[in-house]
């Protein structure tokens, strides 16, 4: 589903990614761990096309994609979610997630100022799936809240709610554990399985161990824009270089 | 034509109440200040769509106002049809934003900010020293505007024109802010880098709200140049810009209810204090600050806090929900 | 001619320099843009005007009070009006508003405090023309120059050289930090405010002479140094100043070869042109582009 073939960057001097390649493969859960600073979420901005590799590339299902743009990007079938949540905050739940769902739609300017019959049809059916995927994630009741009044837990949850209405092959979600209760994560885990089991191809960067051993297949890890290791949930977790990084290197982690 | 069984009773009730006070207005004062608060309502309903819907700041408005005006005007001379100028007005306008929208699209607010009122001000100087628009003494015995055969000689028939345009204007306004377009506007205003990441093509839209905001504004200043008969570079200078804006922020953006708020209580202002012109840009610079300081959404939004506390104080659960 | 061009160039460009000093102090400072340094040019030339002229005080003593004046006054805004705002977690673009909004009141003050009609600003030498290398030029021309490129260094020193101004950059640059390590961001937040309206009021006293005082001077200037803040680099200090005398030179130089009434044009034109091919300006000045 997706290669990182060899990619760096470089933000001026600093290196941030150093000759990473790795492949996740279809239907997959991968995940992607490293001490903090390791270049995890710069990865993703890569993939998201935010940053263009300095060098390297990226393919989607063997297609390159390195350097496009981020919404050029989500029309090839990348959606993700963010560290800091980036809710559309003054807008509705459900105008949340039928933003999610803009690329999808065939309506323009044009069609929305004379609303024809197919444009009526769009929007109605684009509510119904809107609200299918506010049940998938237990939002439906809240649909008319504005999303800053939903609880923070309940926030994660709408952000994965609309990158899904993108109706995306390839899921890129970024430590969306954080600042979880145990509770919220055994759901969220649930979740993740969930969206998995449609056929959605899932990437997540993670500092939650438990909840990155539970739910990928295979895990990357990288230190000081390094790969150090790949492997299964097991093997890394035996991994003396893994070990030696997150001890010596920052502390997280649950 | 099922629109118009969806438009509310209230709506249709208050649309009755101006035609009748149209009709019923011996002093055409009230005609004339009808007829302005419908020119600002199109302006300022249009730099809400930049603004309020799409987060974009214009400080240099006045010049697709002023393109509507003049363009029209100079053309109805030449013996141009009124409402073929209207059009090629609007069509000038259209050039103009999507010249400044095309690099403003980079820019971020203030520098935004600052780009719209470097070509707004090109665009004075350009009307108040060109001999085409006749430098400061501008366009005068500019002919009225005919529709369907019908001369708009007085200021009632352009009166009933007028309330016709402003439902016409809003109604446009309401099918884009309710629609996918609406939603990639305000995704933009909310989070780029968010919309983005989602599939909305930001320059694009970004671009379309400015086109967008520039064709109501242009058509305002149309109707402006054809119902006073006179245009001059006075007219759109910053000052004119910064009143559109006054008129926004004190209205309150984002939605359709404030421009109209805003648009029609300024003018009126703006109306009754012609006496005290020194102090009038005061008034203006205070209702500004006092809009940031203490209305940030305006006297709209601040209606809207004072029922959602009046409903929550009753027990009702308040659902919260943006009202767009 | 073209010495009496040069120096005219020279004069304004200054002007334009200090000006854009102040907007790139403010933006390097807290990354917000003002809109009310030509307006307080204004106040300030109004204010020495009050002082030397009708209160008959020496000339530097109303430079220097005029300066502190606009200095507390600067401050003031900052503490009452920015702060408010940005603690309401406002977009930074109401900052911006509300910074023309107070343009407007200064500026309607000023009207309402000295009439609308211009005031001649009296000559400091007591001579009106001095006649160098055949053209004939005011003192205070020179004046204007030598006392902006005066500041400039000071300002220069002060930022690089000595404690406060080194606070002042740090505060800029990481207001956590620095106040973890002790600096008060917010006196320093202040100063740079009070520090560009300060250099706003000197530009308008300098300018007073050779121009003359009114209300008019106000918004023209101000919207103008932004061209030569812009064309040097916005939040660039040494670019402000180089963005002034190029401005200066181009407008100077334009309206006397090219066309006088279109001066403004140019000068809004090259901002335009500037803002949409090079935001950054010539010395790279931190443009946060989206």
């Amino acid at each position: 589903m997706l290669k990182i073939d060899h990619v760096t960057m470089q933000f001026g001097g600093l290196t941030a990614i150093d000759d990473v390649s790795f492949e996740v493969n279809d239907g997959t859960i991968f995940g992607l761990i490293g001490p903090n600073g390791a270049g995890k979420t710069t990865m993703f901005n890569i993939v998201s096309g935010v940053y263009k590799p300095v060098n390297g590339k990226i393919y989607l299902q063997d297609q390159d994609i390195t350097g496009l743009k981020p919404y050029q990007i989500c029309s090839k079938g990348i959606a993700r979610t963010y560290q800091n949540i980036n809710l559309f905050r003054t807008l509705t739940v459900l105008q949340n997630v039928q933003i999610g769902c803009h690329k999808n739609l065939k309506s323009n300017l044009w069609t929305n100022l004379i609303r024809t019959p197919a444009q009526r049809r769009e929007e109605k059916e684009l509510v119904e799936e809107c609200m299918k995927l506010l049940e998938f994630v237990g939002l439906s009741e809240k649909a008319d809240y504005m999303s800053t009044n939903l609880a923070y837990g309940e926030q994660r949850h709408l952000e994965i709610a609309r990158a899904l209405a993108s109706r995306p092959k390839l899921l890129l979600l970024d430590e969306p554990a954080a600042g979880m209760n145990t509770t919220e994560k055994k759901e969220l885990a649930e979740l993740i399985r969930k969206i998995n089991d449609m056929g959605i191809t899932i990437l997540l960067v993670e500092h939650d161990m438990k909840l990155v051993m539970n739910v990928t297949g295979e895990i990357s890890v990288l230190d000081f824009g390094r790969k150090i290791a790949q492997g299964t949930p097991d093997e890394i977790q035996a991994n003396p270089e893994v070990i030696e990084a997150y001890l010596g290197g920052g502390v997280n982690g649950n | 034509m099922k629109f118009i069984k969806k438009i509310k009773p209230e709506i249709w009730g208050i649309l009755f109440l101006c035609l009748v006070f149209l009709l019923i207005s011996k002093n055409v004062y009230y005609i004339t200040l009808f007829v302005f608060c419908g020119i600002y309502i199109i302006a300022v309903s249009g730099l809400d769509v930049l603004f309020g819907y799409s987060g974009q700041i214009s400080l240099g408005h006045a010049m697709f106002y002023a393109t509507g005006a003049y363009t029209s005007s100079l053309l109805a001379l030449q013996g141009v049809p009124v409402w073929i100028g209207i059009f090629a007005g609007i069509a000038v306008s259209i050039l103009l934003a999507a010249v400044v929208a095309i690099p403003a699209s980079k820019l971020v607010h203030q520098f935004l900010a600052l780009l719209t009122i470097a070509v707004g001000n090109m665009v004075y100087v350009f009307l108040s020293k060109a001999k085409v628009t006749g430098a400061m003494t501008g366009v005068k015995n500019i002919p009225d505007l005919s529709i369907f055969g019908i001369m708009l000689d007085t200021k009632l028939k352009f009166g009933i024109f007028m309330l016709v345009m402003i439902v016409l204007f809003l109604f446009i306004k309401s099918r884009i802010i309710n629609s996918s377009t609406g939603r990639a506007l305000m995704a933009i205003r909310e989070d780029v880098v968010a919309a983005d990441g989602i599939g909305i093509n930001v320059r694009k839209y970004k671009i379309l709200a400015f086109i967008i905001s520039a064709v109501f504004t242009s058509f305002a200043g149309s109707m402006y140049a054809h119902f006073v008969g006179y245009v001059s570079p006075d007219g759109f200078t910053g000052t004119q810009s910064i009143l559109l804006l006054t008129m926004l922020l004190f209205g309150g953006a984002g939605n359709m209810v404030g421009p109209i708020c805003g648009a029609v209580v300024i003018t009126i202002m703006n109306e009754t204090l012609q006496g005290f012109s020194t102090y009038k840009t005061l008034i203006y610079g205070i209702v500004i600050l006092l809009a940031i300081l203490f209305m940030p959404r305006g006297v709209f939004g601040l209606v809207q806090d004072i029922i959602r506390k009046i409903k929550s104080s009753f027990g009702r659960p308040v659902k919260k929900n943006a009202e767009n | 001619m073209v010495l009496s061009l040069i120096i005219s160039a020279l004069v304004i460009g200054s002007v334009y320099g200090l000006i854009a000093l102040g907007y790139s102090l403010i933006y390097s400072a807290s990354g917000l843009m003002t809109f009310c340094q030509g307006e307080l040019l204004m106040f300030g030339a109004f204010i020495g005007l009050t002082f030397y002229r009708y209160l008959a005080w020496p000339f530097w003593i109303a430079l220097l009070v005029s300066m502190l004046i606009m200095f507390i006054l600067g401050m003031l805004i900052e503490r009452l009006l920015i702060r408010t705002i940005l603690s309401k977690h406002a977009q930074t673009i109401y900052v911006v508003l509300a910074t023309i909004a107070l343009g407007i009141v200064l500026k309607n003050a000023a009207q309402h405090l000295w009439g609308t009609t211009a005031v001649q600003f009296p000559t400091i030498f007591g001579v009106d023309f001095i006649n160098v290398m055949g053209t004939n030029v005011q003192p205070e021309a020179f004046v204007c120059i030598f006392l902006s490129i005066v500041v400039m260094v000071v300002i220069h020193l002060f930022m690089n050289k000595m404690k406060f101004g080194t606070s002042m950059r740090a505060a800029a640059m990481n207001p956590l930090a620095a106040r973890s390590v002790g600096i008060n961001v917010g006196l320093t937040t202040g100063v740079t405010w009070g520090l560009s309206a300060s250099l706003a009021g000197l530009a308008g006293i300098l300018l007073g002479p050779v121009q003359g005082v009114s209300i008019m001077m106000s918004t023209t200037i101000g919207t103008k140094a932004f061209a030569a803040a812009v064309v040097g680099g916005y939040g660039n200090m040494y670019g402000a100043i180089l963005g002034g005398v190029i401005i200066g030179f181009v407008e100077t130089f334009g309206a006397a070869y090219v066309t006088s009434s279109y001066k403004d044009f140019i000068t809004y034109g090259i901002l335009a042109l500037f803002m949409i091919f090079m935001p950054r300006g010539i010395l790279k000045g931190d443009v946060y582009e989206s």
